[in-house]
């Protein structure tokens, strides 16, 4: 079965191609880490307990530690400058630094996120899809999902084609009952309102 | 005891623990009471069902819309929000007959591990006599149920906010299967990671919320179709069935505290005792997960976040909303939100910017992908969400078991001072099985302790199991209770 599957993956995804330019990204000089792509075995035979409890008090297979910045180095991370963070805090809608030590403290801790982070980039990910939602991804499911001419049949059966010369569908005008999405009162959780507007206050801004 | 007699109980204990904020908001002691009378019916004779939900206080954490309390996700800029309508969740369990005792206190938006970045303050779990960690998110709701303020609680886990604080309070916390559980009227944190989980003092009243919670919801676009749902195992193996459970080693972490490993290893011994056979397994892309999530979760935080600007609902900052110096909504979202969402937004928006989508965002789902592989390696089961042959494998194991978090409960005053990257390390072994999907639980198991030790006396260890194996994971967590209660 994983053979099928890889199978599969070779003749449906793209091969990963390396982008001629890299953008922003840490480099790293520690060796690779372990990976799932290599060969030994993921599942061991049966074991004893006694050889279970030698193996976990046997010492420690990482630690976890590896991922924070040393505290006396600089973080592996981009060096994001203060231009960027203005930029970034722009796109999130979230007010600029109150002072330069404000800043400074804002740009030290987005330094030690991407470090942490940025051990990602470690992983070989060559050949493998993206995981974006947890769905079925069965090709039957892929099937059942795709809207097809035969499940818009209902609503294509009730157009109606007028016209000689010029065919066109008309309109179905029959009110649609639609009380129970449009019930609600759309300002009532409003703060500020006027009518039946909500409010906001703007000056001009600058750019 | 009656059921009446318990939320009487429950009610009184909302009075005698208020110290420790559990709760953001509760409803009304005497309609909740009135309501129970009703549910319980005219004979409160001592046989309840111990997974029925009827006539039982639930508390429900506040990123859960109720329509009869105020949902806040513990931020400032919902903080008098009142929700139009019911979650689906919240619904099921009503219909079942259910009362919602109150809303609990978390995470802003479940953006934490400790519940101290609340806006009402943070919740506090007293064990011996001193203030330790909640866990969080979902830490408001694991004290809840840890004091005996409600039957059972909902709560929701993203990367672990309901398994941790578990862990920490010595109560059960399952995280179900993604998409088994409606999100309709769950306010979003990371969508794709985002579940619905449950805390009780057992199993039964975990698994009886699960039952009635456990339904496809056409309103919710994540929830699993009815197709697929029909492809999943409905009931758990019979008991007398060996199971092999897995050792996962990357989880033997240098950090993982004597006293958690000592409890790990208890744990195995129970249930090879009872006749399971014990296997190493590895899952190398452990060492990752966390990273990628903290790539992932930001970045669809700070693209679910960004609607929240006071102007249709929720609360808005004085003056104007918009001046040439500031980008319109800065000055009310900078007051609304509390520090760690603004530095959680930001990083998203740096992970998801032009230059840097590629090789962070995308190659954390990559990632992502790897650590499935990784799970889908070890299990004996196919996962059913890329393998339409349901089946077995010859090879692999039927569950995992691993510590839930790599230390007890820290004190508050440990946690006060540290760095925002240190309270991320907490969520490693609760990570994967989210990244993953897969359904996991949190049970307390007890280990022996020193007299005057000075650790919480309970452990969470964690079963995990594959995509839509959530019966096994519960009966695996029964037995292991059991077994442990046995000695």
């Amino acid at each position: 079965m994983i053979l099928r599957r890889a199978h599969l993956f070779s003749r449906t995804i793209p091969r990963y191609v390396l982008r001629p330019v890299a953008p922003l990204r840490t480099f790293s000089r520690i060796a690779q880490a372990p990976n799932a792509k290599d060969s030994l075995p993921s599942v061991s035979a049966a074991m004893s307990f006694d050889d279970i409890q030698a193996v976990l008090e046997s010492g420690p297979t990482w630690s976890v530690d590896s991922l924070l910045p040393p505290e006396k180095q600089a973080p592996n991370a981009p060096e994001i400058t203060s231009l960027q963070l203005h930029h970034l805090l722009r796109l999130s809608a979230l007010p600029l630094p109150k002072s330069q030590e404000d800043e400074e403290k804002m740009l030290a801790t987005l330094a030690d996120q991407l470090h942490f982070v940025g051990k990602i980039q470690q992983v070989d990910t060559t050949d493998v899809k993206p995981l974006r939602a947890i769905r079925d991804e069965t090709a039957a499911a892929e099937a059942e999902q795709t809207i097809t001419l035969e499940t818009l049949k209902d609503a294509l059966a009730k157009e109606k084609v007028i016209g000689k010369h010029y065919k066109r569908i008309q309109r179905d005008v029959t009110p649609i009952d639609a009380s129970d999405v449009e019930s609600w009162d759309v300002l009532g959780s409003a703060e500020r309102k006027q009518g039946k507007y909500f409010v906001v206050e703007s000056e001009r801004p600058q750019e | 005891m009656s059921l009446f007699r318990h939320a009487r109980q429950q009610i009184d204990n909302l009075g005698r623990y208020r110290h420790l904020n559990a709760f953001v908001n509760v409803a009304n002691p005497e309609s909740v009471l009135a309501r129970v009378a009703t549910a319980a019916g005219p004979s409160p004779t001592d046989n309840v069902d111990p997974r029925s939900p009827n006539g039982r206080l639930v508390a429900i954490k506040d990123n859960i819309c109720t329509t009869d309390i105020p949902t806040t996700a513990a931020s400032g800029i919902l903080k008098d929000f009142q929700s139009p309508l019911d979650a689906t969740v919240v619904r099921n369990l009503r219909e079942a007959g259910a009362i919602a005792v109150g809303k609990t206190n978390m995470d802003e938006f479940g953006m934490g591990s400790h519940t101290t970045h609340s806006h009402f303050g943070a919740t506090k779990s007293q064990v011996d006599g001193t203030d330790r960690s909640a866990g969080g998110s979902s830490g408001g709701s694991a004290v809840a149920v840890a004091t005996g303020q409600c039957w059972a609680a909902l709560g929701t886990d993203t990367g672990g906010s309901v398994r941790l604080p578990a862990a920490y309070t010595g109560t059960v916390g399952f995280k179900p299967s993604y998409g088994l559980l409606s999100r309709w009227g769950v306010i979003a944190y990371a969508n794709s990671l985002d579940t619905v989980g449950i805390l009780g003092n057992d199993v039964d009243s975990v698994e009886g919320v699960f039952d009635i919670t456990n339904v496809h919801d056409h309103q919710d676009p994540t929830s699993l179709d009815p197709t697929t749902r029909s492809c999943l195992p409905i009931e758990a193996p019979p008991p007398s069935r060996t199971l092999k459970v897995g050792v996962p080693m990357d989880y033997n972490i240098s950090t993982l505290d004597p006293v958690v490993r000592k409890a790990w290893l208890r744990s195995l011994q129970l249930l090879q005792k009872r006749g399971h056979t014990l296997h190493k397994v590895r899952l190398p892309a452990t060492q990752h997960a966390l990273s990628a999530y903290y790539v992932l979760a930001p970045a669809e935080a700070s693209s679910n976040l960004a609607k929240y600007d006071g102007v249709r609902y929720g609360s808005r900052a004085e003056g104007k909303d918009g001046t040439p110096e500031s980008v319109l909504f800065a000055k009310t979202r900078g007051e609304g939100f509390g520090p760690e969402v603004q530095r959680r937004i930001l990083l998203g928006a740096f992970s998801l910017s032009a230059q840097a989508i590629d090789n962070y965002f995308i190659q954390a789902q990559k990632a992502r992908r790897v650590v499935q592989q990784d799970f889908d390696k070890v299990f004996a089961t196919l996962n059913r969400l890329n393998s339409s042959e349901y089946g077995n494998k010859t090879e692999g194991v039927d569950v995992l078991l691993c510590p839930t978090a790599p230390t007890l409960a820290p004190r508050l005053s440990e946690i006060q001072d540290q760095k925002p990257l240190h309270a991320y390390m907490n969520d490693v072994f609760t990570v994967p099985a989210s990244l993953a999907g897969l359904p996991a639980i949190s049970v307390p198991i007890r280990v022996d302790q020193a007299p005057n030790s000075e650790n919480a006396e309970a452990t969470g260890m964690q079963i995990i199991g594959q995509y839509g194996d959530d019966k096994l994971v519960l009966a695996v967590a029964r037995e292991l209770l059991e077994a442990a209660k046995a000695g």
